[in-house]
């Protein structure tokens, strides 16, 4: 059904998002008539202490007032919104976020990134889970079957888009993506979760949390547990796919109160996840390309501690420090990484009309690498690199309605040396339903070790009447690869139109200079057998620009009913040289949708009873051959008794199976089905 | 973890919306003193609630009418019978507490460590109900009588007054 190109015109795109508007209103229509019937209208000033005391608080994020006056495109994923979204995994609770292009490449692999520039390992995208950096320094991007977890043990997920570089440095380009998981003492008990559907095999989580000293004066704890294991997909062709996946992890995490203003938390993580997928290996002679079944594993563990001091009523210092393990291998390549990192923050009390805060952050990463010699190779197999950096921000009162945010990052690291990344943002509230802000940053994405010192055989064109011998398309490393620039500006407007909705209105021109492209150097001759050699390398000879919107609005119709919508828009114009050298950062604008559409109502059928859908729209991708898509997700679940809950979910309803992506070689990509899991947790 | 009861009886409320009720029940369960000539409700900082407060304006707690302000000049809290501190006005906290020192202004917010800071009443959440807690020692010293009904839902500390007399 799919390896066809189906250019959609633009004015089938609009049709496209009318019909979606269409259906949005029809739908919250429906679901409002009947909610209204099951609404109590409670008044708050009605009720006793007791009963506000009992009562369960449904938006459950720890400081929306904060985030609500972040002068910064901020959409928060509560833990509420993860699980109702019916997501099973980090990523496709993204899905839900505006300005973030998410696109399975197959039941191992996702593509996330945000503003676009999209791909298995989209570079230009920061990702933490509590404060620890997840992005790899060998490829440049996020790994994100690997950032798996207890999905109820999220707090929240906080995308920031625009760029982050002045608080977190480099690479933190398009975007930031901070995962928060629950402090130890909201997770205690007894959680014990089974899910299983036609895609997920299976997947048991345990988590247990705990009580340090009497009552937790000390502090809590929890552990968990999980198994994880995915079916096979098919590839576009109908084969089988081989993408299945299994993981296994276990972690822990302790919330210590050390007394005095003190509070200490240590936390960790192991896992080995197990997939195969389908890899091109080019030969020089027929048939030039070997498709290999690669095993890919993947493990790793972590250890993270953290020391917050209050000093002051205002003032706090934070030291954190972690270690992060992590051995990949795939069939040419295998590498372990060791990363060690201490950071350091402090609020400094407020002086007169300022509000500083400043950091420091040192980070040592050695790995080791080995590969296959005959498709790649590199100067060293060891590596150790070191990145020193400091931020200083200031958030100046210039008056009651007006604040003005400047910061910069300084940062030195082994391959480009000193990078700045400033930041200036002025916000305006004229009361408290209303924000508007403005802001000019820059950010860099400093190179790979991939693109400073990788030489691979990537493919290998086979003979033509014009060209008689095969050619060698060999990519070189090149120390000289320097870091990508992005200066981006920004507007934002949000406002809280009635108690119960809300819209938020960020809008963006980023100016992108020295991306990463792949040019083409003078071709040589190889021999046994004999084979032209075309090398090229990563220079940074393209640039573009990059605009768009996103818009979301909330409206909590009832207390029962809830609606949810946000649109995004992509547009991207790329420039590189006019020769034959175009190949990478080119492409990038078709392999991001310029469209992107989505609608979820929230809906408590009974105080047990919830039943939720999400319908998305996503724009065609003309670089990868995928179309247009609607997807339909939907969530109902059955509090049965106390502490059990059973849910079924359906995902992809729309269509028996899509493309969403391609691989980074095209034959690993999977059509991505339509999955129905049942799901049973048990709260003790 | 405590098991929540299911079916009747459990509420499901927003945030702000308990809060809200909350600070009209502090105004009926806590005794200042003398009565109070007049009661108005402040709020020091831009206004969390989303819109949940405003409803208050307008009841009445023995027999007296409840005006909402929301104020941004520490002097200009000098009215007040109840203040609530907004978590963004955290760093002016100890500001406004010196000059309130001494008089029986309820004070409330839910910035951590509000209560130790000598605030009188703080928001805590855990896992999805909130619960107060609430500062024996600046409440008894500006004389203001909790009422008993509340005492009992709420977690009693004694962190001390504030060094200095601040």
């Amino acid at each position: 059904m799919c390896g066809y190109i189906h250019k959609k015109s633009r004015s089938s795109i609009i049709n496209g998002i009318s019909g979606a508007v269409i259906l949005a209103v029809a739908f919250g229509a429906f679901f409002l008539h009947e909610a209204r019937a099951a609404e109590e209208n409670t008044d708050s000033f009605e009720l006793s202490p007791e009963q506000l005391l009992n009562a369960t608080v449904v938006s459950a994020s720890k400081s929306p007032e904060k985030l609500k006056d972040a002068p910064a495109a901020i959409f928060v994923l509560t833990s509420e919104d993860i699980i109702r979204s019916g997501a099973t995994s980090v990523p496709e609770a993204l899905r839900l976020v505006p300005g973030v292009q998410v696109a399975q490449i197959n039941a191992n692999s996702w593509a996330v990134s945000v503003r676009g520039f999209n791909s298995a390992l989209a570079d230009k995208l920061l990702v933490l889970v509590d404060g620890r950096t997840v992005y790899d320094p060998l490829f440049s991007g996020v790994h994100w079957d690997a950032q798996d977890m207890v999905l109820e043990d999220i707090d929240r997920i906080e995308v920031i888009r625009g760029p982050g570089a002045s608080l977190w440095g480099a690479n933190a380009v398009n975007g930031v993506i901070n995962i928060i998981t629950k402090k130890a003492q909201d997770t205690q008990g007894n959680l014990m979760s089974a899910t299983a559907g036609n895609q997920e095999r299976g997947t048991v989580e345990e988590r247990y949390g705990g009580a340090i000293g009497e009552n937790g004066q000390d502090g809590y704890y929890r552990i968990y547990g999980k198994y994880r294991s995915m079916n096979d997909d098919e590839t576009p062709m109908g084969a089988d796919a081989h993408d299945a996946m299994t993981e296994q992890r276990a972690g822990f995490r302790t919330d210590l109160n050390g007394g005095n203003q003190n509070s200490y938390t240590v936390q960790g993580d192991v896992f080995d996840n197990n997939s195969s997928d389908f890899r091109a290996l080019p030969l020089l002679a027929a048939p030039y390309a070997l498709t290999d079944l690669e095993a890919l594993n993947d493990k790793g563990a972590n250890v993270l501690g953290r020391w917050t001091r209050a000093l002051s009523d205002d003032s706090h210092l934070m030291v954190q420090s972690y270690v992060d393990y992590e051995a990949q291998e795939q069939a040419i390549i295998r590498d372990r990484r060791t990363t060690f990192d201490l950071e350091t923050q402090y609020d400094l009390p407020a002086i007169a009309w300022n509000k500083i805060t400043m950091g420091t952050d040192y980070r040592y990463s050695a790995d080791n690498l080995e590969g296959s010699s005959s498709f790649v190779s590199f100067p060293s197999a060891y590596e150790g690199t070191q990145l020193f950096s400091g931020f200083v921000q200031d958030k100046i009162t210039l008056d009651p309605k007006w604040h003005l945010t400047l910061g910069t990052k300084v940062e030195h690291n082994d391959y480009t040396g000193f990078e700045v990344e400033p930041d200036a943002r002025l916000q305006w509230q004229p009361d408290d339903s209303q924000m508007a802000w403005a802001a000019v940053s820059r950010a860099v994405r400093t190179p790979s070790r991939l693109e400073h010192d990788l030489t691979i055989d990537e493919s290998t064109i086979p003979p033509s009447h014009a060209i008689p011998l095969p050619v060698e398309l060999l990519l070189q490393a090149d120390p000289n690869f320097t870091s990508e620039d992005l200066v981006a500006y920004e507007l934002g407007y949000r406002r809280q139109i009635t108690p119960t909705s809300s819209v938020d209105v960020a809008v963006f021109y980023n100016d992108y200079s020295n991306l990463s492209t792949d040019s083409l150097l003078a071709p040589g001759l190889g021999i046994s057998p004999l084979h032209f050699i075309l090398p090229f390398e990563f220079t940074n000879d393209t640039s573009g620009e990059t605009h768009g919107v996103e818009i979301t609005g909330d409206w909590r119709a009832t207390k029962s009913f809830k609606l949810s919508a946000s649109y995004s828009l992509l547009m991207i114009d790329l420039h590189g040289p006019s020769s034959v050298s175009a190949i990478s950062s080119q492409a990038a604008d078709t392999q991001s949708p310029s469209n992107q559409f989505n609608v979820a109502a929230r809906w408590d059928v009974t105080h047990d009873v919830a039943w939720d859908t999400t319908l998305y729209y996503v724009d065609s991708l003309p670089g990868f051959d995928v179309d247009t898509y609607w997807r339909l997700d939907t969530r109902a679940s059955w509090r049965i008794f106390n502490g059990l809950e059973a849910s079924l979910v359906g995902q992809n309803l729309l269509q028996a199976q899509h493309l969403e992506f391609s691989g980074p070689t095209a034959i690993g990509a999977a059509e991505i089905p339509r999955s129905i899991l049942g799901n049973i947790t048990w709260r003790y | 973890m405590a098991p929540q009861v299911a079916g009747a009886g459990t509420l499901e409320l927003q945030e702000a919306e308990v809060k809200a009720g909350l600070l009209y029940n502090f105004l009926k369960y806590v005794e200042p003193p003398q009565p109070l000539p007049s009661i108005t409700v402040c709020v020091f900082g831009n206004d969390p609630f989303g819109g949940y407060l405003q409803p208050m304006a307008g009841r009445s707690v023995n027999q007296k009418e409840i005006a909402l302000r929301i104020v941004h000049a520490v002097n200009d809290t000098q009215d007040c019978a109840l203040v609530f501190v907004a978590a963004e006005e955290k760093d002016r906290w100890p500001q406004l507490r010196k000059f309130l020192a001494g008089k029986p202004v309820i004070t409330v917010s839910d910035f951590k460590g509000f209560s130790a800071l000598g605030g009188m009443i703080e928001f805590g959440q855990e896992n999805d109900h909130i619960h107060v807690a609430l500062n024996m020692d600046a409440v008894d010293a500006v004389h203001l009588r909790v009422e008993d009904r509340l005492l009992k839902l709420v977690t009693i500390v004694h962190p001390g007054l504030p060094e200095g007399g601040r």
